[in-house]
């Protein structure tokens, strides 16, 4: 990343290899609880996504900065009928 | 880079563990926020104990930090909340210690977190890339419409760090109260960011608090944006940061990505066209014969291996 991309390479030790793959197992937990959360809040995100249609079409959408453009109902995109996710 | 979607999260939510790498003095507790499997470079909350002291050393990692809260001492530098260091891989920082105790914010960006005590650099290492800076007091805020198309008004950065070859960059950013934007957004570049003070609101995810992180790969559809009583964070991302932005919240990541290219090939044409066709479409990516042309007085390396200089 930013990330110079400065590495000096070596081997790695054993112990190093041991907490990197603890590691990885709790993120894998921690990610799950993630995905589980925003699951749950599926209902509430609809809302959402419905209260923010209406300020496209009340106040605009911010296409760059603060210049807003108002959008009509029938501009606005359809829900798919597949499984929306937002954590991939 | 192979870390997965961690957004949200927040470390206040979890506890610190004891470091048990080897190098690091005891005092020194972390939290993960993010991990890549692959290499694991990695984020991690980090208190140090009041009374803690690492002695002078490097690590095989690039390192960049941030002092969170409280202070520590480099050396003879007392450094305060705020303080920003870039580390290359192999630099060798003084000593660190904390009398009070202090949390940090550390990003090992190539690899595991590693101390090896030395006073000396690694050979390897790049020392002319080191910088570090008081971040509160000695840079201004600029507005965020830095790039285009931009945030709306009330977002503002202060850049820590640049890379000219891939355009990744580490920066604060602010949010003033009340401020909201109404667009979703994605980057074709992935994208970090820790609350070091405040909350914010994004329509996918809710409110993110002090504490609060996400590692997000490239296509992820985030936004709206709004902050009631504003927020100061940290971000980060790996290249380009261009705002695609749209208003349509169910599109997926493969579908902004096609979008992406759409663009690039709407915008790019000719370059475009030159990437799909014959076969230069090569992951690694194109020669760039700044990269490989030889130069008068540097040493270049044959395939074949064998060395010489062009002096």
């Amino acid at each position: 990343m930013t990330f110079k991309n400065t590495r000096i390479e070596r081997e790695l030790p054993a112990e190093v290899r041991k907490w990197l793959d603890e590691e990885v197992k709790e993120q894998d937990e921690r990610y799950q609880k993630i995905v589980d959360e925003m699951r749950a809040l599926d209902s509430t995100r609809d809302q959402w996504y419905e209260e923010f249609f209406e300020r496209l079409k009340k106040y605009g959408f911010n296409v760059d900065g603060d210049q807003r453009l108002k959008l009509a109902e029938e501009e606005l995109p359809v829900k798919p009928e597949r499984d929306h996710v937002v954590v991939y | 880079m192979s870390r997965p979607h961690i957004e949200p999260f927040c470390d206040r939510d979890v506890h610190f563990k004891n470091m048990a790498l080897p190098g690091f003095s005891a005092g020194y507790r972390y939290k993960m926020l993010s991990l890549d499997t692959e290499i694991g470079s990695c984020t991690m909350t980090v208190q140090l104990d009041g009374g803690y002291k690492q002695p002078p050393g490097f690590s095989y990692s690039e390192l960049e930090f941030i002092v969170v809260e409280g202070s520590i001492k480099v050396g003879d530098q007392e450094c305060v909340r705020g303080h920003y260091f870039f580390v290359p891989a192999g630099y060798a920082m003084p000593e660190i210690s904390s009398e009070q105790g202090a949390l940090l914010l550390k990003m090992y960006n190539t690899a595991e977190p590693s101390h090896v005590e030395s006073d000396a650099h690694h050979p390897l290492s790049r020392t002319e890339l080191y910088h570090d800076i008081d971040t509160f007091s000695n840079i201004t805020w600029a507005p965020g419409n830095l790039v285009s198309p931009s945030v709306a008004s009330g977002c503002m950065i202060k850049l820590l760090n640049f890379n000219p070859d891939t355009f990744a960059m580490t920066f604060l950013y602010c949010m003033t109260p009340h401020f909201h934007q109404d667009n979703i957004s994605y980057h074709d570049c992935a994208e970090e960011g820790y609350h070091l003070w405040g909350t914010s609101w994004m329509m996918q995810f809710g409110e993110l608090p002090t504490g609060g992180y996400f590692w997000r790969p490239p296509y992820i559809n985030h936004g709206a944006f709004a902050s009631e009583l504003g927020c100061i964070a940290i971000g980060r991302t790996d290249s380009k940061l261009f705002n695609h932005f749209h208003y349509n919240p169910w599109s997926t990541p493969d579908e902004n990505e096609s979008r992406s290219a759409a663009r690039l090939a709407k915008r790019d044409p000719v370059l475009y066209k030159w990437c799909v066709n014959n076969s230069h479409n090569h992951p690694h990516g194109p020669e760039d014969f700044e990269d490989t042309m030889p130069r008068r007085g540097h040493t270049h390396t044959h395939a074949d291996g064998t060395t010489h200089s062009h002096d």
